[in-house]
């Protein structure tokens, strides 16, 4: 869910980075735009303006002129008003037009080439002033200048008309530019709003969709804290959060609850907790949360509570930092569970375990001695026997000698039972050392100790090498001895019986009929024979101590030999399963760990 | 609240990235209206230097044509006529140079001076000392009207021209003085 959350929050960033970014550059882009348009409009006005104030300059040189053909007519000084007002009037021009042709390198000659010429006009003017003063007016030198005036003021004509062409071409240029960005203007506005548009949207259906997940989430985030009261409640345990950088503490309802508290009832700090806690255990608790708070790290801490109404508690707590991958912000989570039933039954199963030990060993001295007693006045009861078949036969009847019979036979059984009722009370003690041991010589005495039945029986055994195995050795000898005495015991008549011991490493979990393996890899020892073998429904039966399948007059045996195997097997920690099918033989599989 | 840091950043870039878009290298942060004010100004401005520059140009006239009738008056020393001879050289030096400047900086200065006030000084006879005053007087004009052009004009060719021209105007009316003084 976090992992959702994280990315659907990095989308949303990204798409309003890109969102930003894309709009800003839109805005500048038509920022820029309609700049550009008004400085063409600007450019426009400028030519005009240009145009107005060349037309200006010769407005005035014709004023200049027609005020000095009124005062050579009238020898009225008014007519020379605007002629002496003509430099100033001009100058003020040429300072403007100066400014507004600054970037214009063309124009700027031309301006300084017209200032000459005025400058020339203004002169020639002056000089037919001082000769009209001077009463001059028919000399040659008058009508030189005059003429000389005329073709200045032609040539001024031909510079302005020349500058205002100029202007005029480039008019023409920038009323194209200006109308070129008048026409796209439209284009990029709407583009622009398009974009703008398709923006919002995408970013509108990113955030309702972020906001649906959102909203789901919060309902499950809703139901989990609900919950978790309720497994808190149920469960006898509760939280706390401890925010490093804020020194402060938050505890969940139950953790009131535990306390023997309304929720909410107190302020959630140290001081308020260790109120709580059982005066012996304070010290310790503190040493622990001071330690806490240096390392943001709590291991298992068990300390005791007394409630208001003097109920005292075991509580066990643990916490562990976490870090936020948002803000690198340092929490340490805690879990405080009420122990209380745990530590009481912890304690009675304490109790209980050493009654049991100590039954057990009772019966185990009890087994012993009483077997181990038995034998000796049934040892008294065979003497006797014998004795009386040796020296007393002649005088018993033909019943008498029958019922003699049955008494030696009984004996026997019973010394039998003893024997491996003994067998088994020693397998008992698990306490026998563990030595590395060589299978195979184990399984050679073995071989050896039943040598009269194999040979009797004609049986063929085959093995595969074992290897060293920890083991308790005379326990697997008996074991390797019972299990193939059983084999041989239970083989089928005038069919000599045929014993293969295989072996193989196995690995715990492949192997599903092991159950709660301590171990990961074991040893397996398999005894397969060609017997009678069993119903399978038997198969867990023949391991009950004294359990028998068969009659005991069709086949001898205690019915203890299996359940000594599985006592053995047990006692090294490894498991024994037996298979059988009628008539087709028994199968006997044997695991012991590998340590 | 919790603010974003990388939210920020990116808003941060992107309004970096719209100014530098966005930026008129023309413009640098004026409006059109700043724009349009500074350019009237600097146009006033120029029609300034212009009404200035052809004041001075009418005060060297005059300057020039008062050193040539002051030469022909009897009550003037010998001397006196000297330094008004090498003071119309100097004048119709600085003259020339403002010409110069003048057609630089199109601007149409005067070739004459209009008024005609000379003749009529001469009907009553005054001293050297009263000559000398007037001439004082008349370089004053001119000092402050250069004194005005050093102030308001950002040309840089017209200011050196008024800065050197201050000088030469107050040397010259020390000068002036000294002979007055000795009078």
């Amino acid at each position: 869910m976090l992992r959702t959350i994280v990315k659907s929050e990095r989308v949303l960033k990204i798409t309003f980075g890109i969102s930003l970014f894309i709009i800003l550059c839109m805005g500048g882009f038509a920022y820029k735009h309609v700049r550009k348009l008004v400085d063409s409009f600007n450019l426009v006005e400028h030519t005009y303006e240009v145009n107005v104030q060349l037309e200006q300059i010769l407005s005035y040189l014709k004023d200049s002129e027609t005020g000095q053909r009124g005062y050579l007519i009238s020898e009225n000084t008014e007519f020379l008003q605007p002629f002496f007002s003509g430099r100033e009037n001009t100058n003020n021009t040429f300072a403007r037009l100066k400014q507004l042709t600054k970037n214009d390198t063309v124009q700027q000659n031309n301006l300084k080439k017209l200032n000459t010429l005025i400058d020339k006009k203004l002169k020639a003017l002056d000089q037919i002033l001082t000769l009209t003063n001077e009463n001059k007016l028919n000399s040659k030198q008058f009508n030189a200048l005059l003429i000389e005036d005329k073709k200045i003021m032609n040539e001024i004509r031909s510079k302005v008309s020349e500058m205002i062409n100029h202007q005029n071409e480039l008019l023409k240029e920038r009323k194209k530019l200006s109308t070129e960005s008048l026409s796209n203007t439209p284009i990029i506005i709407y583009s622009v709003l398009i974009l703008m548009l398709l923006l919002l949207l995408l970013t509108y259906f990113r955030i309702n969709k972020n906001l649906k997940i959102l909203k789901f989430k919060n309902g499950q985030l809703e139901v989990f804290k609900e919950s978790t009261n309720q497994s808190e409640i149920v469960n006898k345990h509760s939280t706390w959060t401890y925010f490093t950088e804020e020194n402060r503490y938050e505890f969940s309802d139950n953790l009131y609850r535990l306390l023997g508290e309304q929720p909410q009832s107190f302020e959630p700090n140290l001081e308020n907790f260790y109120q709580f806690v059982h005066p012996e255990d304070v010290n310790h608790v503190t040493e622990q949360v001071t330690k806490m708070m240096e390392t943001e790290n709590l291991p298992f801490l068990y300390y005791r509570i007394v409630q208001k109404n003097g109920t005292i508690r075991h509580f066990k707590a643990y916490a562990k930092v976490l870090v936020s991958s948002e803000d690198n912000t340092r929490r340490v989570l805690g879990t405080t569970a009420d122990v209380t039933e745990e530590v009481q039954s912890f304690k009675l199963l304490e109790e209980r375990n050493l009654e049991l030990e100590r039954n057990n060993k009772e019966l185990s001295s009890f087994n012993y001695v009483a077997s181990h007693d038995l034998q000796e006045p049934l040892r008294k009861i065979q003497t006797f026997i014998s004795r009386l078949e040796d020296k007393e036969a002649a005088s018993l009847s033909e019943k008498g000698i029958l019922y003699l019979d049955r008494i030696k036979k009984a004996a026997t059984r019973m010394r039998l039972l003893i024997d491996d009722l003994l067998q088994f009370s020693r397998t008992n003690k698990s306490e026998e050392a563990f030595a590395v041991t060589n299978m195979n010589i184990m399984l050679e005495n073995a071989k050896q100790e039943l040598a009269e039945m194999i040979s009797e029986k004609d049986a063929k055994i085959t093995a595969d090498a074992i290897p060293m195995i920890t083991v308790i050795p005379f326990q697997i000898q008996q074991l390797f001895t019972n299990l193939i005495g059983n084999s041989i015991k239970y083989s089928k008549k005038n069919t000599p019986p045929i014993i293969t011991i295989s072996y193989s490493k196995v690995k715990a979990d492949d192997v599903l009929k092991l159950k709660k393996p301590k171990y990961n890899y074991y040893h397996k020892i398999v005894f397969t024979d060609n017997g009678i073998g069993f119903e399978q429904e038997y198969a867990e039966n023949i391991f009950v101590l004294f359990n028998r399948l068969h009659n005991k007059n069709e086949y001898s045996g205690t019915g203890i030999g299996l359940s000594i195997c599985k006592k053995i097997v047990e006692n090294h920690q490894g498991y024994i399963f037996a298979e059988g099918k009628i008539n087709e033989g028994a199968i006997f599989e044997v695991f012991l760990p590998l340590k | 609240m919790y603010m974003d840091k990388k939210i920020l950043k990116s808003f941060f870039l992107s309004v970096f990235l719209f100014a530098i878009m966005s930026c008129d290298n023309n413009n640098n942060g004026k409006t059109e209206e700043d724009n349009l004010k500074n350019k009237e100004d600097k146009i006033t401005r120029n029609q300034d230097d212009a009404k200035l520059f052809v004041t001075a140009t009418e005060n060297y006239i005059r300057l020039i044509n008062y050193n040539n009738y002051l030469k022909t008056k009897d009550s003037l020393t010998v001397e006196t006529k000297f330094f008004l001879q090498s003071l119309n050289n100097e004048i119709q030096n600085r003259l020339s140079n403002l010409k110069k400047v003048s057609k630089d900086e199109l601007i149409l200065l005067p070739s004459k001076d209009e008024v005609l006030f000379l003749d009529k000084i001469d009907s009553v006879h005054k001293s050297e000392k009263d000559y000398l005053i007037k001439l004082d007087e008349m370089l004053d004009k001119q000092l402050s009207v250069m004194e005005n052009l050093i102030k308001k004009s950002n040309n840089i060719k017209m200011n050196v021209l008024a800065n050197e021209t201050e000088d030469f105007l107050k040397a010259q009316k020390e000068n002036v003085k000294k002979i007055i003084s000795k009078r």
